[in-house]
């Protein structure tokens, strides 16, 4: 009978691995000024599959251990649970599309559902190696395995971490306050045309004193292709209007000639340092990324 | 210019305000005859405001009003 039961050790072990595993899955997640996700639910949502995934990894060592070779091949349930958290995010946020001020874009919500993917991936790993090294140091004193456990898991947690945390239009671009101006029907920024929509004294008055603009000038000429990407761009301004609110109007445009985009829009808080801030803090998406400097992972550090 | 959810532009052409009767050539949309600038003006601006769209005062004095899809 007892034999049928778990030892006291490899409960030490599943137990400490599933609590750093589910660690690490809430120190990734980010409520900041981009509130996603959203706060309480969301966040339960992500704890919980994190405490999943994290109980997937540190059960693996214990079943090795115990000769049950067939038994790791559950980690291939995983994958096909951390696939189904990738396709759940898509579909949630592709059905809240029409709901927003303006769209995230298909290439933002990827890139969105491929980091909540790749999160889950983290708690795994972490409470892998936090069972591993536990299995490893195997001391008699259990608090002595518990803490060198954890202490790799931190490790972990924090290489990979720096491995898939992403760059943010601030690393590559400056971004600064534009000069709206108001030429006829026509907006001008910084003196580039940016449209003629505004041919109602309403549209040009309430442009010209409630409107704000920024201009993303990108710091090397070939950060442009990643800039100017479409869906890039639509995350941005997704931000900023998200960051902001949206009263009326919101535009963007590219300047080919000086390398410049242009945002521009009439929020409804009008703070402009927030949303310099929140433009710069948008991250580059994978799917946009052309440039090999800006492919570059902050393993070794942010540049 | 913005683009739709699909990322494709398609915008509406809801009304023309004119001064000259003779651009007045049938379409889909409504094509409305001011009397003077002050008329077209408020013309144009009534329309947009009403069907939620913007207006585009076009070099040769004609007023769109348009309408994202």
């Amino acid at each position: 009978m007892s034999s049928e039961i778990i030892s006291n050790e490899n409960l030490v072990i599943i137990v400490t691995a599933i609590i750093v595993g589910t660690i690490a899955r809430l120190t990734t997640i980010k409520a900041d000024i981009r509130q996603y996700p959203s706060y309480p639910n969301g966040y339960m949502i992500n704890l919980f599959t994190g405490f999943i995934a994290s109980a997937l990894g540190a059960v693996a060592i214990p079943a090795l251990m115990a000769k049950d070779f067939v038994a790791v091949t559950f980690l291939t349930i995983a994958i096909q649970q951390f696939r189904d958290v990738r396709k759940s995010e898509k579909e949630s946020l592709k059905e809240l599309e029409k709901t927003e001020y303006t769209f995230r874009g298909d290439a933002y919500i990827d890139g969105i559902s491929k980091t909540f993917e790749a999160r889950n991936y983290i708690s795994l790993i972490v409470s892998l190696f936090t069972a591993i090294t536990m299995r490893i140091v195997s001391s008699d004193v259990q608090l002595i395995n518990i803490i060198s456990g954890a202490i790799a898991g931190f490790i972990t947690l924090y290489l990979l971490k720096r491995f898939s945390k992403g760059k943010m239009i601030g690393d590559i671009a400056q971004v600064y306050q534009g000069k709206i101006e108001i030429r006829d029907s026509d907006l001008y920024v910084d003196g580039m045309y940016v449209t003629n929509l505004l041919g109602s004294e309403h549209a040009s008055e309430l442009f010209e004193r409630e409107g704000l603009a920024v201009v993303i000038k990108p710091n090397e000429d070939r950060f442009s292709i990643t800039l100017d990407n479409y869906g890039q761009r639509q995350a941005a301004l997704f931000e900023a209007t998200r960051a902001l609110g949206l009263k009326r109007y919101h535009f963007i445009r590219k300047d080919f000639e000086k390398r410049r985009i242009v945002i521009a829009m009439v929020p409804i808080v009008p703070n402009i340092d927030r949303f310099i801030d929140v433009v710069k803090q948008t991250p580059l998406l994978e799917s946009t990324k052309k440039s090999q400097d800006v492919l570059d992972t902050n393993m070794a550090g942010r540049k | 210019m913005p683009r739709n959810i699909e990322g494709k532009y398609q915008y509406d052409i809801v009304a023309i305000v004119t001064q000259n009767k003779d651009r007045i050539l049938g379409g889909r949309q409504l094509t409305l005859l001011a009397q003077n600038e002050e008329e077209q003006k408020a013309m144009a601006e009534e329309v947009a405001l009403t069907m939620k769209a913007s207006v585009v005062k076009v070099k040769f004095g004609d007023y769109f009003v348009i309408r994202m899809l």
